[in-house]
């Protein structure tokens, strides 16, 4: 009767160790699946950045294109405007003598 | 009380440790003999090696505005067999329109059976997003850097190009090549079969070291007047070729570059392979009279001549037993040193030069850099030729007086110019300012290569230049308001037997502003002039052009009255 009480209380022993190993393994899986979900968020986080960076980029050459002295002056002669070859400019000694 | 036999719970006891004896064992050999095999076979299952490119370095105007800069533009491809069969005209047409091409070769590649392909490498954002929103599967996309030029043509020569294989060709992309290409990096991941990386697995990485931004001496504003006008000038003579060069004669950087015929660096392929030579560097062609300042500069360096000194001039002059005439032939009588610039006179700059001497002439066109390259840094440049003096004839003293005989780019002949500008110090010519990268940003010092004349000497020519626009040949480049120095050029062209063909010219000005106080050398070049020998008054135009658009840009204020 002793003995088997023993038997009992060892064999209640190892099914709690063997509880404990699962839930440790349970904690562990869904600690590292967590891990994973956050690594994929982060993922497409960094695919965003990346984007919004391609996107800002091609704003800025957008911008350079539109800056473009040579577009303008394109633009321009489509709109009629001639090119002035020669722009009288004033002597700023002239004006100051004047004042 | 129901209980369980001794027996039967050491039975499975001994099940317990009979498994788990055999679960260790197996959890030993793997650990320990089978540990490699396994590692090697589950990573290969899972592990990514990717190559992490680098990008390549944006280049810069001297203002900051994007000449040339590096995107990752989206390529469409396609994987066929994911498309229904049915629908493959409909999706073909559809792309087709988005596009702007023939459906028909775009029908044609999702029926011939690959597995996959590109449909348009580098799609416009618009198209792209257009072919996103119809949402066809097995349609897809990639993303691709692609070298964009956001001022299309305009410094085609001075920026180079990148070709297929990302190598930089030619101009800045060329030279600075393994600059502005950086070091590629290296990822090692472990993916999931959706290709994503996992977090909790390995992961070694080695960052890339992106090119470095060049920052240009070019001024875009400079650089399309340049372009404009060399245009024009092509245009109106029909000219085989042309160039011009803006340089600031205070340092050497250059501020504009032009070559003509050009082409778009971002469809090279569309270029005629001559339009790839730069002109300005590349393009060894003889002077002409442009020489005669050099020669004079000498001369007077020496001191075997003044401005004031006289000489009767004929329409010609002997040298070595051959007669060199004046253009036309026409005689001046008594003319002094600086109205052989003003006349531009053969006869004037061949008795100059024989007062020199061949070996102190020869010694000269050495100290102005020509006969070497100037060390530019740009690619593929020509060094011109200067034949030594062991290879000359009596002759070839008085030809090579104003500009026969010899070649020279326009890049050496617009430094010697700068030279003169200056005070008598060639600098070694330069296109990048600076260069900014992860340690920072590095500045290009101005190198000065030598004195080829005291800056007495380059005074007095300046001034006879000066008078050479102001009474002289060169009166078509003169600018109301501001005093210009310059010297037109006309040669004839050489053939491959060493004669000169008849009536083929090479057209030139090389000119500065404000003469006083130099700020900018203008070199405009034309080959083959329509106009042949009135084709100067072409290139003085053109310089006028740039000269007055940097003028009013530069906010120089005019040191004449108009």
């Amino acid at each position: 009767m002793r003995a088997a009480s023993w038997d009992l209380r060892i064999f209640g022993l190892a099914i709690a160790a063997i509880l404990f190993c699962f839930a440790i393994a349970l904690v562990y899986v869904s600690e590292t699946t967590a891990l994973s979900v956050a690594g994929y968020d982060v993922q497409k986080l960094a695919a965003q950045r990346d984007e919004l960076r391609r996107q800002n980029s091609l704003l800025e050459v957008q911008g350079a294109r539109l800056d473009s002295p040579a577009r303008i002056a394109a633009d321009a002669q489509r709109l009629g405007m001639v090119h002035a070859r020669y722009v009288p400019v004033i002597p700023a000694q002239t004006l100051i003598a004047k004042r | 009380m129901h209980t369980v036999g001794p027996r039967r719970l050491r039975l499975l006891f001994a099940l317990f440790a009979v498994a788990s004896l055999i679960l260790a064992g197996r959890l030993s050999y793997w650990q320990t003999f089978g540990r490699a095999d396994l590692l090697a076979h589950a990573t290969g299952q899972v592990r990514s090696d990717l190559v992490i490119a680098a990008q390549r370095g944006d280049i810069r105007d001297r203002n900051g505005a994007i000449l040339a800069t590096t995107i990752e533009l989206r390529s469409l491809y396609a994987l066929p067999s994911r498309i229904p069969k049915a629908d493959r005209p409909r999706v073909a047409r559809d792309l087709g329109i988005l596009l702007g091409r023939d459906a028909t070769p775009i029908r044609a590649a999702l029926e011939s059976g690959a597995e996959w392909l590109y449909i348009q490498r580098w799609l416009p954002e618009e198209a792209a997003n257009a072919i996103a929103a119809l949402k066809v599967p097995g349609l897809g996309f990639q993303n691709e850097p692609k070298r964009l030029y956001p001022n299309d043509a305009i410094g085609a020569a001075v920026l180079g190009f990148v070709n297929d294989n990302g190598a930089g060709v030619n101009g800045v992309e060329g030279y600075y090549d393994a600059i502005l290409r950086g070091t590629a990096g290296r990822l090692v991941v472990e993916r999931d079969p959706a290709d994503r990386d996992l977090a909790v697995g390995l992961r070694e990485a080695v960052a890339p070291r992106n090119g470095a931004d060049l920052v240009l001496t070019i001024d875009l504003v400079a650089q399309t007047a340049a372009e404009r006008e060399l245009a024009l000038a092509m245009q109106k003579e029909h000219a085989t070729s042309g160039s011009i060069l803006v340089v600031d004669p205070a340092d050497g950087s250059i501020r504009a570059l032009a070559s003509a015929p050009t082409y778009d660096p971002a469809a090279v392929r569309l270029a005629d392979p001559e339009a790839l030579r730069d002109r300005a560097i590349a393009w060894p062609f003889e002077p002409g009279s442009t020489m005669k300042a050099v020669t004079i500069a000498a001369a007077l360096n020496e001191h075997v001549v003044k401005p004031t000194d006289a000489y009767t001039d004929v329409g010609y002059t002997i040298v070595g037993g051959r007669k060199l005439s004046n253009a036309l032939g026409k005689a001046y009588g008594p003319t002094t040193v600086t109205q052989v610039l003003e006349r531009s006179l053969n006869a004037g700059a061949a008795w100059v030069g024989q007062k020199l001497g061949a070996e102190r002439l020869i010694d000269y066109f050495g100290r102005f850099g020509f006969g070497r390259p100037t060390g530019v840094d740009l690619a593929g440049e020509a060094s011109g030729t200067v034949r030594p003096l062991a290879e000359w004839y009596p002759v070839d003293v008085g030809t090579a007086s104003f500009g026969q005989g010899m070649s020279v780019s326009p890049l050496q002949l617009t430094m010697a110019y700068a030279a003169l500008a200056n005070g008598g110090t060639l600098y070694r010519p330069y296109v990048v300012a600076s260069r900014r990268d992860a340690d920072g940003e590095h500045r290009t010092a101005p190198v000065a290569v030598s004195q080829p004349v005291t800056a007495a000497t380059a005074a007095t020519v300046r001034g006879m230049l000066t008078s050479t626009v102001d009474n002289g040949i060169a009166h078509n480049a003169a600018i109301a308001g501001f005093s210009v120095g310059g010297k037109t050029g006309t040669a004839q062209i050489a053939s491959q037997d060493g004669s000169y063909v008849d009536d083929l010219y090479v057209s030139s000005f090389a000119g500065f502003f404000p003469a006083d106080d130099p700020r900018y050398v203008v070199l405009v070049v034309l080959e083959k002039p329509d106009s042949r020998l009135l084709g100067t008054l072409t290139a003085t135009d053109a310089f006028k052009g740039v000269a007055q658009d940097i003028l009013r840009y530069a906010r120089i204020q005019p040191d004449r009255r108009p």
